[in-house]
Order: structure tokens, then sequence, then C-alpha cells
């Protein structure tokens, strides 16, 4: 039990968070309506899922973006960065459904080995998340007007699998009515989501790894917030496991913060020393060295 | 260094009231209702139909 948590943890919050029963039914077309919608869930989750329950954050965030008279998104922002301050990305780890499915398609067996990305293409290509964070969610909704005013949420529209999945794959097949309106856009996004699902059978959390611009805002504040990861350096002997069993490609020991960390525990459920825990005693090796 | 690490929980601490506060504000001023307003309605950007 103890050992599969996490993953009990990921599917019951994903369950719980896509709990609207009525809407998978054939032919509604309806969305759950309820109070629950003013409200982001932490993870990537898509607002048009039919069984959706809570606001999708990066969606939220453009949609006040989009608006006719600019303001600042105080609500999202702050919500997300309350968040971000008080556990950074152990959202990313325990509480996002696109997170799991990730995870569980790395798990699938293959003939061929593992996808090792060598680290001279594996660290630019960190970068692009910012990126889309920074121009495809805030810049582009932000300044960008059609020419009858309305702002346009560039990620979800051209970019985002977890919309197309939850959204497109389930809407589409359970209204016939949306069925005629499909074009490039949606083969577009169809494409882009093949390739996010088939990708993540050989390499671990590709979408979070190098996409994905929650994970990126939810690293902002993995260095400041109040739940970290602390090594206790009496009992670290440097042995190096648990960068070994990092999947997320982290040296937990030289930096338990790290912007790159979705404080998934795998390295201190492997440590044989326990030198590793979660604490809001952000402390680590080279603070207590000093 | 314990001053040091305190100081940095306190600070962390002022932040998260701070980031409450402005999600607060921001909700009393109506953006919840916008974020409702789209999260209430099938999106056809995030279903890809546009
Ligand atoms: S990086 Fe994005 S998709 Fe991945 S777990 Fe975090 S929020 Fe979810
Ligand atoms: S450093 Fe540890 S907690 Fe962070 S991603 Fe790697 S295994 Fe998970």
């Amino acid at each position: 039990m103890a050992k599969h948590l996490r993953k009990i943890i990921q599917t019951g919050w994903g369950l719980l968070t896509n709990a609207y029963v009525k809407g998978f039914l054939p032919g509604g077309q309806t969305l759950y309506t309820g109070p629950l919608k003013h409200f982001c869930v932490p993870g990537m989750n898509c607002y048009s899922c039919p069984g959706a329950l809570g606001a999708c954050p990066v969606g939220a965030l453009q949609a006040v973006l989009n608006e006719r008279h600019r303001r600042f998104p105080a609500y999202v922002f702050g919500c997300l960065a309350a968040v971000g301050l008080f556990v950074g990305r152990f959202i990313c780890g325990w509480l996002c459904l696109f997170g799991l499915l990730q995870e569980l398609l790395y798990m699938i067996p293959v003939p061929i080995p593992k996808l090792d990305i060598p680290d001279k293409i594996d660290r630019p290509l960190r970068r692009l998340k910012y990126l889309v964070l920074s121009v495809l969610v805030i810049g582009l909704p932000l300044l960008y007007r059609t020419k009858y005013g309305a702002g346009v949420p560039f990620f979800c529209k051209y970019l985002c699998p977890v919309g197309t999945l939850q959204g497109g794959v389930f809407q589409v097949l359970l209204n016939d009515t949306l069925r005629p309106a499909l074009g490039w856009l949606f083969r577009w996004k169809m494409l882009l989501l093949a390739l996010c699902l088939l990708s993540s059978v050989l390499i671990y959390r590709p979408f979070c790894k190098y996409i994905c611009p929650l994970g990126a805002f939810y690293s902002l504040f993995q260095r400041i917030s109040l739940i970290r990861i602390r090594l206790d350096n009496n009992k670290c002997v440097d042995c190096g496991i648990c960068q070994r069993v990092c999947e997320m490609k982290v040296d937990p020991h030289k930096d338990p913060d790290s912007a790159e960390c979705i404080r998934c525990g795998e390295c201190m459920k492997a440590c044989p020393m326990h030198a590793l825990s979660f604490s809001i005693i952000g402390k680590h090796k080279r603070q207590s060295e000093d | 260094m314990k001053d040091i690490h305190s100081r940095s929980v306190f600070l962390t601490l002022l932040l998260i009231l701070a980031a409450v506060c402005m999600s607060v504000l921001g909700a009393a001023a109506g953006e919840a209702e916008s974020v409702f307003g789209k999260a209430a309605v099938i999106c056809m950007e995030c279903i890809g139909i546009g």
C-alpha cells in the first residue's frame, strides 16, 4: 500500500476532480456548471472534460488575459502563486492527472531501451516550457486581438494535448453534432497528442520536462516554497543512489530544490540511509555545512 | 544559520499571505466569474475546433 501511495493519490485525485459522471453519458453535451467551476484545480485538467468539476488553471489564466478590458489576472495568479509557494512542483508529482498518464505509459515494457536524452540536448529543451509559459500562455493571449477584438488562448488552441485528450477526444466521441466541425486544427492537435503519448512510452514525462507551462510556473517557487526536500548531511554517505533512481534527472543530494524536481519522493524511498525527507525546514547540506 | 532559516520561512509565509489576498481581491473584482464563464461551456479552442 505505502509503496503505491503516490499512484493511489494521483488516481484518486484525478477521479475526484473529474467526477461529473453525467457529462460522460452519450449525447448529453453537458458540462458541470456548478459553483466549483469558479475554482482552479492545481494540476493540468481541461475544463471541457465531460467530468471536470473545476477549472484548468492554465486555461483560466489565458481566459482572463483574453478579456477585452485587460487586467492583471490577480485571482488566478494569486491562487497559483499560493500553491507554488506552499509546495512547489509537489503538485506535478502527486496531483496531476496528465503527469500520472505519462508515468503509466512509461511503465509499458518495450523491446528497445528507454530513451536517455543526452544532457546537451536535454538541458536546452527543458527551457522550452518557460518559453511556452511566457509566449503562448501570457504574452500572446494578453497582446493579440482578432479583428473582432477577441483574444485567443494560444496554448489551449494550438498546443495543449491535455485539452485534446480530456476535452477533444471525449467531446467528439460523445457528441455527433461536433463532428462535422472538425478540421485541420483538430488533426494538428491530435498529431501533437499522439506524439506526446507515444514519446511518453520511451521518455519519462516528456510533456512535464519540456512543454508544460504549469510545471514551469510552479518551478519558479521551488527554492522558496514552504515544503521542500531536506537532506540530512549527517546521514548522507554520497552513494549517489538518489540521483540514479531519479527519472527527472535531478541530483537531490546536490540540489534538492532543483526546478526540475517534481517532489515525487522516489529518491527518498531509494536512499538506504534515509537521508532525504519532505520538510518545511528547507535546510540542506550546503547550508548546514556553513 | 537558524536565524536565516526562520527568516526565509517567515518570508515565504508572508508571500503566501500576499498571494491569497491577491486572489481574494481578484475574485472580488469579478475575475472568478470570468473563469466560471469560460469553464462552464465547452471551449472550442481546447477541443481543437476553433
Ligand atoms: S509538469 Fe504539467 S503536466 Fe506535468 S505534472 Fe506538472 S502540471 Fe502536470
Ligand atoms: S529528486 Fe527525488 S523527489 Fe525530485 S523528482 Fe527526483 S526522485 Fe522525485
